[in-house]
């Protein structure tokens, strides 16, 4: 299987002159096609500095960032937003969808900024919205539905372009238990029978327990890898296992 | 740290969102100013003869700026009050008093307005002598102009507009006192539902508008009744309009999914028909603002217009002048000879028959009325156009036909007077005669006879009654240059008319007419264009200060937006069209209006009018295009820079 992304060395030096605070130092990893990575670690570890790193929304201050065969830390401005809208797919915290527009035209946007047919379009929103569960919803505007629904419409969005990568920060941060577990079954579904390739930070183990691989970083290192054996509640105690030696405040794991 | 201290590091810091508004205060000022001084100007009020209608002019005109100052001022300071409502309800909730919020927004505003009315009147000293200099070029004086600063009109300047902007900083600190700490705190609410279109409104504009236009252009004769019927649907109508008529075009053109689904479009789209709803009552505002500006531009370059192209062919003669006996007669040939730099080139008596007479037409005011009217000898006409080469000369065949002369003729209000009948009513008998012809210029000078009707040489021998009128209509040389000649001609009529003997005798004088022309069209376009100016400014920086504000509302969405993967160059795209709609469409509905309401004055003034109407829209259309750009920059500029 093909390596979809490969950070080498990456380096994060936030401020300047004197007053610096390394954010992120020496993250080497790969992530393979068909993969599902969790990200974890406490606060403050350099997880969202690292997403935002991966995700091309930032720069490294050293070290490479290869995506798809890639190098983005040398591409320019414009040349980055093609690149994302391309090659990554988003999943966001607070779901970012445009409350001007419509599930459906939410989730199709990627697929309009890439100037992709319309019927193409109506046939792959059709076609995800069923996948989702969301296909009453889609003529709905973003405020008349549920949280839970705006994540799986912002998961559409995210897939719907097939992207080589999609990159999830806490998506489930804002969900209550039912829709986290709804939408974490989602995801994974997206990755086994679709074989998309996820990224996902999170400091929740219960989410975390759904991915097949974890990477622990802690005070901007790699601190472990676990990678799942059998099934999701033993993935689930492993991980607990690990975040207790890794010790960190426990407010911060749970 | 004094509040007063605050206040000025705040005016410094939000510099950008108060320049705008300040440039439009300035100008305001400034031309307030230009205008007071222009009141008081002795050089400008000694030149012309009209000393009370020019004091009057700006005097209406400087009200009309303070006027709309207010309302602008007033528009914009509660704009920014509202913006910064969140600064307002942190300072709150660190304990600061509303008694010191208002007192610090209050100096801020003070501040404002006296930096505006200093640089304003600064620049009005600047521009004084190049106003006068622009209005005497306008009225026709060549003279040198002499910078003059007038210390009345700068105590006027400074009164007038600190009572505004203590009025409208009392009403800023008023806004504070009605927030409360919660309201201050709400982010502006999500999720809008997505506007609905009432057909009942859209049919309702489209017909408000429709009839309004259609009365309007119908209209035979213009009463105040009418203009009033016309004004009320056309406004009211665009009203309905922009409330309804645009949601639907948003709509149909998400309809289009091919175009629709394609790049940016959906986003602008989107976010048009988001906040359509809100936007509606400005847009339709701005339409009717512009279409007001645009209608009095026009209205003066085209008098003004119509004035230089016509003039001329209404004044063929240098001098026209009844001549009731031989005694006045000579006493003007007098004063011509002592003016050999004016030489007579042409000079020719005219005898009319005055008599009344009774016409077949059935419009207009001759309709049903018996009224005056002035017979000449077609020889005599012929003779007349001969020299003028205004108008064709004329054959009649039979003493039977006639041609009448009707220098009020409209060609589209009028019906034509071929085959219409007149009936004389001479001594003893009535005559009637038949128009083959109609000549629609003066055949003297403008306004010195009406209903002129030309007669065959035969019958005009026969007529015995009727009032015999005797003029005089005389060409000089070099008629341009004539004050001389003009003043003591004008001097000898005004002398003998209060004499007594000759209440009523009739003078025309190319040289004053045209120069008392030239002044009163000089005076309308100087304040036409000016007020045009200040009013067109505003309404630019009213959209341009409602359209940035939205842009402080999709910082948000840009952002989701450039993480989606969409360039710098597209956001600028989204945002030049969305804008484009929202300028264009008031725009457009403003410049059909005017370009409706001009029409009349086409129709009334019987000149061409597209060379004036042209550049007013073209030149009002271009300032406007400068405000649309500014506007796409600074949004552009916001929603960037905060990624």
């Amino acid at each position: 299987m093909s390596v979809v992304l490969t950070t080498k060395n990456v380096k994060k030096v936030y401020g300047s002159r004197g007053n610096n605070y390394l954010a992120l130092e020496d993250i080497s990893f790969e992530i393979k096609e068909g993969e599902f990575v969790g990200i974890m670690g406490p606060s403050g570890a350099g997880k969202t500095t690292l997403l935002n790193v991966i995700s091309t929304i930032d720069k490294p201050t050293a070290g490479t960032v290869i995506i798809d065969g890639d190098d983005v830390v040398k591409m320019k401005d414009n040349k980055l937003s093609a690149f994302r809208r391309d090659k990554l797919g988003f999943l966001f915290q607070d779901f970012n969808l445009l409350d001007t527009l419509t599930i459906k035209e939410n989730i199709i946007l990627p697929l309009a900024l890439a100037r992709v047919s319309h019927t193409e379009i109506e046939n792959r929103v059709k076609q995800i919205a069923v996948n989702l569960g969301i296909l009453e919803m889609l003529n709905k505007y973003p405020y008349e539905v549920s949280g839970g629904q705006k994540q799986r419409a912002a998961a559409g969005r995210a897939i719907i372009h097939k992207p080589k990568l999609i990159l999830a920060d806490e998506p489930t941060g804002a969900l209550d238990s039912k829709s986290s577990s709804e939408l974490l079954q989602c995801l994974s579904d997206l990755n086994e029978k679709d074989k998309a390739t996820i990224m996902m930070v999170t400091h929740d183990p219960f989410a975390a327990s759904y991915c097949k691989r974890i990477i622990f970083i802690k005070d901007g290192r790699l601190f472990t890898e676990l990678v799942r054996g059998g099934n999701r509640k033993e993935f689930f105690q492993k991980i607990m296992d690990v975040l207790a030696t890794m010790g960190g405040e426990r407010n911060d794991l749970i | 740290m004094t509040l007063f201290s605050v206040a000025w590091k705040n005016v410094k810091r939000n510099f950008y969102s108060y320049f705008l508004y300040l440039v439009s205060m300035v100008f305001s000022i400034m031309i307030y100013y230009m205008f007071t001084s222009l009141k008081y100007n002795q050089q400008v009020l000694n030149l012309a003869n009209v000393k009370e209608e020019i004091k009057i002019g700006f005097t209406m005109a400087s009200t009309v700026i303070a006027l709309f100052a207010a309302i602008f001022i007033w528009y914009s300071n509660s704009f920014f009050t509202r913006k910064r409502k969140k600064e307002v309800g942190l300072y709150s909730l660190m304990g600061v008093k509303k008694r010191q919020i208002g007192a610090m927004l209050f100096y801020e505003n003070l501040l404002m307005g006296l930096c505006a009315l200093i640089i304003g009147i600064l620049l009005g000293n600047i521009f004084s002598k190049l106003s006068v200099m622009l209005l005497l070029k306008l009225m026709g004086f060549t003279v040198n102009v002499k910078f003059v600063l007038i210390p009345r009109a700068i105590l006027d300047t400074v009164i007038t507009f600190a009572i505004l902007f203590v009025i409208t900083s009392i009403h800023g600190y008023m806004i504070i006192y009605r927030y409360k700490l919660i309201d201050l705190f709400q982010a502006d609410q999500q999720g809008e539902k997505e506007p609905r279109a009432s057909i009942i409104s859209a049919i309702l504009g489209v017909l408000l508008i429709g009839s309004g236009y259609f009365y309007y252009v119908t209209a035979k004769i213009y009463s105040l009744h009418s203009l009033l019927y016309t004004l009320i649907t056309v406004v009211v109508g665009t009203y309905f309009l922009f409330s309804s008529v645009t949601i639907y075009l948003i709509k149909m053109s998400r309809k289009n999914k091919k175009r629709y689904y394609s790049g940016v479009n959906m986003i602008g789209t989107s976010h048009l028909l988001y906040r359509i709803k809100r936007h509606a009552r400005t847009l339709a505002t701005i339409a009717v603002l512009s279409a007001t500006t645009i209608t009095a531009m026009g209205i003066c370059f085209s008098f003004y217009y119509d004035f230089q192209t016509k003039f001329d062919s209404q004044h063929p003669f240098s001098y026209v002048y009844r001549v009731p006996d031989k005694s006045v007669d000579q006493r003007m040939e007098e004063i011509f000879a002592r003016h050999p730099e004016n030489e007579i080139t042409d000079s020719l008596e005219i005898d009319f028959i005055q008599t009344k007479g009774r016409f077949s037409v059935k419009s207009g005011f001759k309709a049903d009325r018996e009224t005056y009217v002035n017979l000449i000898s077609q020889s005599k006409y012929n003779q007349l156009v001969a020299v003028t080469k205004e108008m064709e000369p004329v054959t009649l065949t039979g003493s039977d036909e006639a041609m009448i002369v009707d220098e009020f003729f409209s060609a589209a209000l009028d019906e034509s007077y071929i085959g219409k009948t007149v009936d004389l009513s001479l001594p003893g008998e009535s005559k009637s005669l038949t128009f083959v012809d109609y000549r629609t210029r003066p055949l003297v000078n403008s306004y010195m006879l009406f209903n002129i009707i030309v007669i065959s040489d035969e019958l005009f021998a026969e007529v015995t009654g009727g009032e015999v009128i005797k003029m005089k209509a005389v060409v000089v040389k070099d008629e341009k240059r004539s004050e001389g000649l003009s003043k003591e001609l004008e001097g000898l009529v005004t002398e003998l008319r209060e004499g007594g003997t000759y209440e009523s005798l009739g003078f025309s004088s190319y040289y004053l007419e045209r120069s008392d022309g030239l002044i009163a069209n000089g005076l309308v376009i100087f304040i036409g264009t000016f007020l045009g100016l200040v009013f067109l400014l505003s309404t630019g920086s009213i959209i341009f200060f409602k359209q940035l504000s939205e842009a402080s509302d999709d910082v948000s969405r840009y952002r989701i937006l450039k993480n989606i993967g969409i360039n710098r160059r597209e956001v600028r795209v989204t945002i030049s069209r969305q804008l484009f709609f929202v300028f264009a469409l008031p725009l457009g509905v403003g410049v059909v209006h005017s370009l409706v309401a001009l029409s009349m004055l086409n129709k009334l003034l019987d000149t061409n009018l597209l060379v004036p109407v042209t550049v007013t829209v073209a030149v009002y259309s271009l300032i406007y295009g400068v405000y649309y750009y500014l506007t796409v920059n600074s949004y552009t500029r916001i929603v960037n820079s905060s990624v």
